[in-house]
């Protein structure tokens, strides 16, 4: 496996996270992908930016709050690495599962190799409004 | 004022008599010890404060909360009907921050007791 390549599959673990977290999986993948540091961030498509490890958890339970198991189905395609040493990112198109709007965002992931291990230390997607009416609408029990 | 926490963390609850209004405003990322303070100090100056109509929840710049922040918004909620308060009404400008708020408002069972507001934040505010 290339670098590239290695960095694309701790990427792509990180989306088969957030899947897991639609569909009522749990946080579990999410939190093995990302680094624990005070030094990471985060951008999401509703919400502002989220600074440090335990900040950023509280917003991924805010997703994980509306997970279930029929509201799955989020895509990932396109996705590209740019490796500068232990520094990498990704780029990528991500489809938000229906229940989540079902809207295609442009997405920026930033990575670092961490004893051998890539892992997520920047998060940056799309603001995207359809999400946050699905959210809502689910939050209200549409 | 009541003010638990710092600049950068906490919340602050006023009485405007005039309004009949018991104001709390809540900012940044939580710590369990301001969490935990929360319920607790909302539901005290409520009691203390008998004649109050209404209350007002400004959450524009708190940010998603972890645990401790969930459990004490959600005993809250749960005690809104025994307060005496008729009306209550959360201030929210986070998508994120709101949705939370909702939901745990809804499993709280005061869902539809609560009147929510979309306003502006500190960074809007001092752009």
């Amino acid at each position: 496996m290339t670098t590239d390549e290695e960095v694309c599959a701790a990427a792509l673990r990180f989306y088969e996270g957030i899947e897991h977290m639609v569909s009522g999986k749990g946080l579990g993948l999410i939190q093995e992908t990302w680094h624990h540091t005070n030094r990471v961030t985060s951008g999401h498509p509703s919400g502002e930016w989220a600074q440090g490890w335990d900040e950023i958890f509280a917003t991924w339970e805010v997703f994980a709050g509306f997970g279930r198991h029929d509201r799955g189905g989020s895509k990932v395609k396109s996705i590209q690495a740019h490796v500068y040493g232990d520094v990498a990112y990704t780029t990528c198109l991500f489809s938000a599962s229906p229940a989540f709007g079902g809207e295609t965002l442009a997405c920026t992931n930033v990575l670092q190799r961490v004893n051998g291990a890539w892992k997520v230390i920047h998060h940056h997607a799309d603001k995207s409004a359809m999400m946050g009416a699905a959210l809502e609408k689910i939050a209200q029990g549409g | 004022m009541d003010r638990i926490g710092d600049d950068h963390a906490g919340f602050s609850i006023g009485h405007d008599p005039v309004r009949g209004t018991i104001e709390v405003t809540a900012w940044g990322f939580w710590s369990a010890e301001v969490a935990t303070a929360f319920a607790t100090k909302v539901l005290t100056a409520c009691r203390e404060q008998p004649g109050a109509v209404s209350l007002v929840l400004d959450m524009r710049d708190l940010k998603p909360m972890r645990e401790e922040g969930q459990k004490s918004f959600g005993s809250l909620m749960r005690s809104l009907p025994g307060l005496g308060v008729s009306s209550a009404t959360v201030v929210t400008t986070s998508h994120l921050t709101k949705l939370q708020l909702v939901r745990l408002a809804t499993e709280n069972g005061a869902g539809h007791s609560v009147q929510w507001v979309n306003g502006t934040n500190s960074l809007a505010r001092n752009a």
